[in-house]
């Protein structure tokens, strides 16, 4: 039974959701700033435009929707599904605003696909966009990669009440400290020291690699975000492509790895336990399907001697599952190659490691890790309650920073969001096939964009079909969010309408 | 020495071959082509048909943007070909879809001539390259590329005029008159901080 929410309620959501976008406005003031600096005037007044629209938003929630009472259980969830769809609208503002996309709708795809770190992109001529603009493309890859609402629990919640719910809404499945808004601001300090040194390594490859300093700053700084956050932004067209350089690709690689990393992990190797990088279960079920697509990658790749060597085949087909399973979407191939050159194979392959994901709790999106482990333990479990005496008992464990029983309700929990994902990926694929796409290459769009990937055949592009791009962005926000909030927020509008 | 009547045959065939030797020449396959002269072609007709065109000899224009990047006596540089390259958004207004484009890697004596690179300011130098189009350069990691033999500047570049920013302007102040007093308002009546 649907439970209709107070007014109070929804009060409670709309001004917490009006804070969100506050928060985005603030977020608005750095590229506005580095448009300044650079005399791009025109994009400067789309970021004011941009910051006074999310303030008059924000404001007008404060004012008209205070509230004495406390929120009720199960509103958490909801202000976390409609803070990213505000969240989308406002910060597609500056986006729409700099004529580089055709439609408000082609603005906020790709305002959702950088939140949700997606990195599909329909942007008109990337290659003459202004660099403030481009800056907030990957700024909000990188909000949206810690999780907006952790940005506005860092800085905007002084209380704890709700803040757990709406800490979890955004697909985080661990508390690392006893306080979430302490975890919180744990997140953003590791990802600002990640920062620092990340765009500090990636300077020195971008500038080996032939950019002067002060454009390989800024785009260090672009693709350590997208990296870091598993987003996939580049910042100019040919993606990783443009850049030639073997250190880069090291060096993108090496972002990747740390951001499909869980933050609890994280925190233990921060803390000195090293050892948790090798017991943690999670990390081993990743090491072992990277291993295993890497392998099928290749011998597709081999089979049909799509290289001219072995050690082309392999950088080419050891990043772009990297790319694929952290969900990160970097490129170093042209789109269409993988239809034309990789063969199926291969291809299958990297659409694998695209459903897989990466860990649950990092930026990642896709089924996760830790689900695929949990999977097979409950599997493996059931095969050998099968061969055992009726009466025997049998525990499963796995090691996720501590020893955590497999109990029933955790399998159903695991099933429910696996399903979900499953479901969602053959959604978008038969819709896609609806307008005559092939539907291998309609399954590997619609996951990418569902498992917030970001990897392309060529079927994202400006020119697809509005419903397309509708049914994309719902995918990257469910996907993002894990669904579960995403339910909570259709059950509460679908009470209200009812009135009851 | 030959029959006349066969050397007549002959000519008769070799007439006969000419024509067909001239359409396969230009309609045929690019391999074909490629052996001699280089074939124009665009960077879409290059991606999607690398395979046919893989190792042969091409003619590529296009915009130089994002940046030359030297490397050692040589330099790899970015060549769009697509609507842009010839039109800067910001002087036209005009959107017909994304950039498309190929990589060149040439020497860096040919590269010190581009001026401009395409970017928001600036619309790059348009250049005609003719070099071999590989599939998969096994010298560079396996890369889709034209190895330039040579490269020529076929329009230059130029500065952009910045567009006018009079709506901007007045709906940024319309906005942020709005945005202050709403602030005001809030100020006034809560009391109670947004921390």
């Amino acid at each position: 039974m649907l439970v209709r929410p107070r007014r109070s309620d929804i009060k409670i959501i709309i001004r917490n959701v009006g804070k969100v976008v506050i928060g985005l406005g603030v977020a608005m003031a750095i590229p506005m700033a580095l448009s300044l600096c650079l005399q791009e005037w025109k994009p400067a007044l789309d970021f004011a435009i941009g910051i006074f629209a999310c303030l008059i938003f924000g404001m007008t929630t404060e004012i008209t929707c205070k509230t004495g009472e406390p929120s009720s259980w199960g509103s958490g969830l909801p202000t976390v599904a409609l803070s990213w769809l505000t969240a989308m609208v406002f910060g597609a503002i500056p986006l729409y605003l700099s004529g580089h996309f055709g439609s408000f709708l082609d603005a906020c795809f790709d305002c959702m696909s950088g939140l949700a770190t997606t990195g599909l992109s329909i942007i008109q001529d990337l290659d003459h966009l202004a660099y403030g603009t481009n800056l907030w493309r990957h700024l909000i890859m990188f909000l949206g990669g810690q999780g907006i609402i952790v940005v506005v629990l860092t800085f905007f919640v002084a209380g704890t009440s709700g803040a757990m719910e709406m800490y979890r809404g955004e697909g985080r499945e661990d508390q690392i400290l006893p306080n979430v808004i302490s975890t919180a601001r744990f997140i953003w300090t590791v990802s600002i020291v990640y920062l620092i040194i990340g765009t500090s390594i990636l300077l020195v490859t971008v500038v080996n690699a032939g950019l002067p300093a002060g454009k390989g700053l800024f785009h260090s700084i672009c693709l350590f975000m997208a990296g870091f956050d598993t987003g996939g932004f580049t910042p100019l067209s040919q993606g990783i492509i443009f850049y030639h350089s073997i250190w880069l690709e090291l060096a993108t690689i090496l972002t990747m790895c740390l951001g499909m990393m869980n933050f609890g992990v994280h925190f233990s190797v921060w803390r000195g336990n090293r050892r948790e990088l090798f017991r943690n279960d999670e990390m081993k079920t990743l090491l072992i399907t990277v291993f295993g697509l890497v392998i099928l990658t290749q011998v597709g790749l081999s089979r049909l001697g799509a290289y001219p060597n072995a050690v082309a085949m392999f950088r080419k087909g050891f990043y772009q599952v990297i790319s694929a399973h952290s969900g990160t979407g970097f490129m170093t191939i042209y789109g269409n190659e993988f239809v034309t050159r990789w063969g199926p194979l291969a291809f299958f392959a990297v659409t694998l490691a695209m459903g897989f994901g990466a860990a649950a709790g990092s930026t990642a999106g896709g089924i996760k890790a830790l689900r695929i482990n949990i999977t097979a333990r409950s599997i493996w479990g059931d095969i050998k309650k099968l061969l055992s005496p009726p009466d025997t008992v049998i525990v499963q464990k796995y090691h996720h920073v501590r020893d955590i029983v497999i109990t029933n309700k955790l399998v159903h929990g695991v099933m429910v969001i696996t399903t979900c994902y499953i479901i969602t990926y053959i959604g978008g694929a038969l819709v896609l096939a609806m307008y005559r796409y092939p539907m291998a290459e309609a399954l590997f769009e619609s996951t990418s964009a569902c498992a917030n990937v970001g990897l392309t055949t060529g079927i994202t592009s400006p020119g697809m079909p509005a419903l397309v791009k509708a049914v994309f962005i719902l995918q990257m926000w469910g996907g993002r969010l894990e669904f579960m909030s995403v339910f909570l927020l259709i059950g509460m509008l679908v009470a209200i309408a009812r009135g009851r | 020495m030959i029959e006349p009547r066969l050397t007549k045959a002959l000519y008769i065939v070799i007439l006969a071959a000419l024509p067909g030797l001239l359409i396969s020449w230009a309609f045929g396959n690019p391999a074909v082509a490629a052996s001699g002269r280089g074939r124009e072609v665009s960077s879409t007709e290059l991606l999607e048909n690398a395979g046919d065109y893989n190792e042969t000899r091409v003619v590529y224009r296009g915009e130089v943007v994002g940046q030359v990047l030297k490397r050692g006596d040589n330099a790899w540089i970015t060549v769009n070909d697509d609507h842009y390259s010839t039109k800067h958004r910001r002087e036209y207004q005009e959107l017909k879809g994304g950039n498309s484009g190929i990589n060149i890697y040439c020497k860096y004596e040919m590269a010190e001539a581009i001026q401009f690179v395409g970017s928001y300011e600036t619309q790059g130098d348009n250049v005609r390259v003719e070099g071999i189009f590989y599939m998969s350069n096994p010298d560079h990691g396996g890369d889709l590329m034209i190895e330039a033999e040579s490269l020529e500047i076929v329009r230059d570049g130029h500065k952009v005029k910045g567009e006018s920013i009079v709506v901007e302007l007045i709906a940024a102040f319309s906005m942020g008159f709005i945005a202050l007093l709403l602030g005001i308002s809030w100020w006034k009546t809560s009391g109670s901080s947004l921390f």
